[in-house]
């Protein structure tokens, strides 16, 4: 009875760092998802800024020409 | 649709089919470990993202040799974002190893040689990064970079044979080593060896899949680069 006991105590935290293993790599692939994701609209973000500077530079350049 | 996000879709969804399927044949297909019991089952991502962790510095080595031969940034881009996701699927590795090594030696971590040789490549790749981070725009920085990836993969081989070659506590899967201890190592039954293949190649492909996006992100950040060094010019 006890070692049984002692089996069924053993595979519950054998299953706790089974949960807590396959949490870490999920978090971590999230994690570094959001991240990709995050870099990519700031850096969109900021492409799409700097063209509209640049088309805002070309007309006012064309207005002083006329 | 361009043709190269029609290929990154459909390598985004057999990547997910993959790893599924992985996750399925861990947790239903193969059988519980007699000695180790179900956190043996962590074994089979844990050695997926090592493998991965080996396999990006040597992607980066091959990139950085073909950038300093060639000198297009389109190989210098690879090399940054592998070594990235070497760094990512290193540290999934080191952490699952140790949530593994737990219940099973009885402690966190210990300087094993296996271990140890593989904490320092994750310490290069972290060395690497650094090393990017701290000067982005200096053109010499992708050379001496390059040549960084040099050095770093020649720790990989030790990785491979430090259990092999020095005595220690991390199991041999496959093949006969010098480890015959299995309370610590483990034999595998066909079923344990078809769900570690099936994992190995959903993590490579999520490797991949990463790696194309993360390359994706160096050219929006060059773009980024050109239209400032236009904007001041």
């Amino acid at each position: 009875m006890e070692d049984l006991l002692k089996e069924i105590l053993k595979e519950v935290r054998n299953l706790s760092y089974l949960f807590f293993g396959y949490a870490v790599i999920w978090i971590f692939l999230f994690g570094y998802l959001y991240s990709l994701s995050r870099r990519e609209r700031d850096l969109r973000n900021e492409i799409e800024r700097l063209k509209a500077e640049r088309r805002d530079e070309v007309s006012s350049k064309d207005v002083d020409s006329k | 649709m361009k043709k190269s996000s029609v290929w990154l879709d459909r390598l985004g969804i057999a990547t997910l089919l993959v790893v599924s399927l992985a996750l399925y044949l861990a947790f239903n297909y193969a059988p519980t470990e007699a000695k180790m019991g179900s956190i043996q089952r962590i074994f089979y991502f844990h050695f997926g993202a090592d493998v991965v962790g080996l396999s990006a510095i040597v992607v980066a080595a091959v990139a950085g040799a073909l950038f300093l031969k060639s000198g297009a940034q389109k190989w210098d881009r690879l090399a940054a974002a592998s070594m990235e996701l070497g760094f990512v699927f290193g540290a999934i590795a080191l952490a699952t190893g140790m949530i593994w090594a737990r219940p099973v030696w009885g402690t966190w971590w210990t300087w094993d040689p296996r271990l140890t040789t593989f904490l320092i490549l994750w310490l290069f790749y972290i060395a690497y990064l650094m090393l990017r981070a701290s000067a982005r725009d200096d053109p010499q920085m992708a050379r001496l970079a390059a040549v960084f990836t040099f050095v770093g993969v020649a720790d990989v081989p030790f990785v491979i044979i430090a259990p092999r070659l020095w005595r220690g506590i991390s199991p041999v899967l496959f093949g006969s080593g010098p480890i015959t201890d299995f309370s610590t190592a483990f034999q595998m039954t066909n079923e344990m060896v078809v769900t570690l293949m099936v994992s190995i190649l959903g993590v490579m492909l999520l490797y991949i899949y990463l790696l194309t996006q993360r390359t994706r992100l160096e050219e929006l950040r060059e773009e980024v680069e050109a239209l400032h060094a236009e904007a001041y010019a």
